[in-house]
């Protein structure tokens, strides 16, 4: 027997009742006599079970039965898709989905992110890259970069140069371009169109043109690694993955949200310029360029990197772990092991 | 949160320039009370009328019945208030009264009996069968969810209950997902269509709102009645998109009274079987709340104003960055500090908009004979915001399942319910068939439907 309150669900009035089941048959009894039934069991939905709320029993003629007495319904009215609630039940197992949950999140974001992003690169016509480099481009333009100062004589020599590393056979070809670098100061950049844009500083910046080519070859890196697609395709993908979880994407706002993916994100960019340093110093071998120029234009971008001619050992972890490039001594670490 | 429960308590004395008998006949009238119980309430004795409330409730009822003229205490529950010297003589055990006809208003609490550690067990394993099937679990957790918030919070003794089916909710899923791939996707790779896919998003966001509030509606029932929202897509369109626009276009003049109206829409075309709520407050309360808000804004904007440049005399020695390093972090403190304040200023202003608008709303709303109300206070919510997030940062979001409980908890403490006799006199509605798609939509962008 299972007590409860029915209602009709003509009207909010309830009535004291109870369910009474015998021989696969449901009744409904109130006090003043049988309200419904008996009913087959098979035609009475019940509500499963969700840790101790009230359960609620469904009949064919709309009207319901609430009662608390989740024993009871368990016993008598028996349902599948009661694992769910063992599961949640057993705090084992809840052990266990949170160990579970917890390393597959992990994994997830490390590597499956990254896995489907890179996968979905290849499939990208080079039109939407394409669209994405003009796009930035204008954006640089109008908003960070000025006009170049450089002769055009010392543009075109530049340019020549660094063509002659260049193979037609290798990919799209690449555009080396010059702006005045306002306030990103000495820099360089790849736009995923195959332009890659020196600033004046940081021309006037290098000893000489073999630095500039160590540059080159990260920037390269950039392009034909495809780094701007595949950052632009985990973004996204991180975006919808979470928002699939979570189920809406307010909560992308959210401090408790945004501040794990702006360091997933971090740690996205900080792999490519990994990948980057990786090509240029193979590309720089290639070319016969000595690796340790690179390591001196990096010193020198960054000078305070270096501690008396050698790269610092106290670098803080928090900036190196913020900063969307690693810390510039590991990289100059990393080419001078390469050396 | 507080745990206490307070007790209302009556010495037998009314208020000034109310007259004894009147009062006699009200409580009679209100309570419908005999002469003997009447007697035994101004005995000289102490009477407890209510016990059991909740602090915020116990005030509203304690301003409900000095309202008919009796002068009444609101005092912690009788273990403690002997602690606190508040108690009645010990000589003399308080009478209890019960007031709990089923004629006369009856103030009721929500009652709220989830627990933080019990839902993180089922959000937990909500999570590891979403991510186990790509997401397709979701809407099965999300039912399973809204089953267990809804079914965790009582009125006047019965439970409510979520009746969407999981299949309704994951076709809606199925749509929102699409198109918010294609949001996102053409976000980052053609920008240029960006400003499109939003303005389209905008034209078509009044229609979800107001599918997502039917669907909403039509998915709660009390005592297997139903819910409803009747408000046409037509009004809506007009609530959400041609007002504000128009309070934009007024240089904010007219924006309070778009949210007036949004409200309004939202309740009074909402209904509990064949029941309508109605809406009693008037665009004069918003304005009010705005005004306050804003004088804030500008006391403080005036006083940063005033602060900044004595600040900034230390900044002028400050060098450009050179090489592009930043300039030396002491000489930026203070200004990061202020930087801080003030946008802590402003979300406090912002929740106390917030707090304002949502009681006003649920205070000017009642059904048949019957009043909501609301209690929802800045600061205590602030903290309750603040601590959610805090902690939600520090768990690495494991505490999300305790926030939402705590912030349900909050939201059942501080409404209450004024019933003007029993529930039982609702009648059923026909059901009308909704989609899902609409509230799908409109969960996955996040409109900001309800509380």
């Amino acid at each position: 027997m299972i007590k409860g309150q029915f209602y009709n669900g003509t009207e909010s009035r309830g009535h004291r009742a109870r369910i009474e089941v015998k021989d696969e048959m449901v009744s409904v009894h109130g006090d003043e006599g049988l309200l419904l039934g008996p009913v087959p069991l098979n035609d009475v939905d019940v509500t499963d079970r969700i840790a101790n709320t009230p359960r609620h029993v469904r009949f064919a003629d709309g009207s319901m039965f609430e009662t608390s007495d989740n024993g009871a319904v368990d016993r008598l009215l028996t349902r599948s898709g009661a694992w769910i609630h063992q599961l949640e039940s057993r705090l084992v197992y809840v052990v266990v989905a949170t160990l579970v949950v917890t390393v597959l999140v992990f994994y997830a974001v490390r590597d499956g992110v990254p896995a489907i992003a890179d996968a979905a690169a290849n499939a990208v016509p080079p039109a939407a890259a394409d669209k994405l480099g003009t796009k930035s481009m204008e954006i640089l333009d109008s908003r960070i970069l000025k006009p170049s100062q450089l002769s055009e004589q010392r543009k075109q020599a530049l340019n020549d140069y660094f063509q002659r590393f260049i193979s037609p056979s290798e990919g799209e070809p690449v555009e080396v371009i010059f702006r005045g670098g306002g306030y990103i100061g000495a820099n360089a950049l790849a736009l995923p169109n195959g332009k890659i844009i020196f600033t004046d500083e940081l021309v006037n910046l290098s000893e000489n043109d073999q630095q500039l080519a160590a540059i080159f070859a990260h920037e390269l890196g950039h392009v034909r690694l495809k780094h701007g697609i595949r950052q632009a395709l985990r973004a996204s993908a991180l975006t919808i993955g979470i928002a699939v979880i979570l189920g809406d994407v307010s909560s992308l706002s959210s401090m408790a949200v945004a501040i794990p993916v702006i360091l997933t994100e971090s740690g996205y960019s900080r792999e490519f310029e990994r990948e980057a340093d990786g090509f240029a110093i193979e590309r720089m071998q290639a070319w016969g360029i000595p690796g340790q120029q690179f390591a001196s234009i990096l010193a020198l971008l960054d000078h305070d990197a270096l501690c008396d001619g050698k790269p610092c050992d106290d670098e803080a972890s928090v900036t190196g772990y913020l900063a969307s490039h690693p810390a510039t001594s590991d990289r100059i670490r990393r080419i001078q092991s390469a050396l | 949160m507080s745990e206490n429960t307070y007790a209302i308590v009556f010495d037998g004395e009314i208020l000034e320039g109310f007259d004894l008998n009147s009062v006699k006949q009200r409580i009679q009238k209100a309570f419908s009370m005999d002469e003997s119980r009447l007697e035994a309430l101004f005995s000289g004795n102490t009477v407890v009328l209510q016990k059991g409330l909740g602090q915020f409730s116990a005030q509203r009822h304690g301003e409900m019945l000095e309202k008919i003229g009796m002068k009444v205490r609101v005092i912690a529950s009788a273990l403690e208030s002997q602690d606190s010297g508040e108690a009645p003589p010990a000589d003399t055990p308080p009478t209890e009264l019960e007031l709990e006809e089923t004629d006369g208003l009856r103030p009721l609490n929500f009652e709220f009996s989830a627990k933080g550690a019990e839902y993180f067990r089922i959000w937990i394993v909500n999570l590891l069968l979403t991510i186990v099937t790509l997401g397709i679990y979701s809407a099965w957790a999300k039912v399973r969810t809204n089953r267990y918030f809804y079914a965790n919070t009582r009125l006047d003794g019965s439970a409510f209950e979520y009746l969407a089916s999981p299949i309704t909710i994951l076709k809606g899923r199925l749509i929102a997902f699409a198109l918010l791939l294609g949001y996102v996707l053409v976000a980052q790779f053609a920008p240029i269509y960006e400003p499109a896919m939003i303005l389209a998003l905008v034209l078509v966001m009044p229609f979800l709102v107001v599918k997502a509030l039917a669907f909403r509606a039509r998915m709660s029932a009390y005592r297997n009645i139903r819910f409803d929202f009747s408000g046409s897509v037509g009004k809506g369109y007009l609530y959400f998109l041609l007002l504000p626009i128009v309070g934009v276009l007024s240089f904010g003049l007219l924006f309070p009274y778009a949210i007036y109206r949004q409200n309004r829409f939202m309740v009074e075309e909402s209904g509990y079987g064949t029941s309508p709520f109605a809406f009693g407050a008037g665009a004069w309360d918003y304005y009010k709340v705005l005004l306050k808000a804003f004088g804030i804004l500008i006391l403080f904007v005036i006083l940063f104003a005033v602060i900044t440049p004595m600040m900034a005399i230390d900044m002028s020695t400050l060098a450009p960055g050179e090489e592009g390093g930043p300039p030396s972090p002491s000489m930026m403190l203070p200004l990061i500090l202020m930087g801080v304040i003030f946008a802590a200023l402003y979300q406090a202003l912002l929740v106390y908009v917030k707090v304002n608008f949502i009681n006003i709303k649920y205070g000017n709303t009642t059904l048949a004979t019957h009043s909501l109300g609301a209690s929802f206070h800045t600061g205590s919510y602030l903290w309750l915001i603040f601590s959610n997030t805090l902690a939600m940062v520090l768990t690495l979001g494991l505490f999300y399942p305790w926030a939402k409980v705590r912030k349900a908890r909050y939201t059942a403490e501080h409404l209450m319910f004024i019933a003007d006799g029993g529930l039982n006199a609702f009648v059923a509605d026909q059901a009308k068939q909704v989609n899902a798609v609409g509230q799908e939509v409109g969960d996955v962008f996040d409109f900001d439907i309800g509380l």
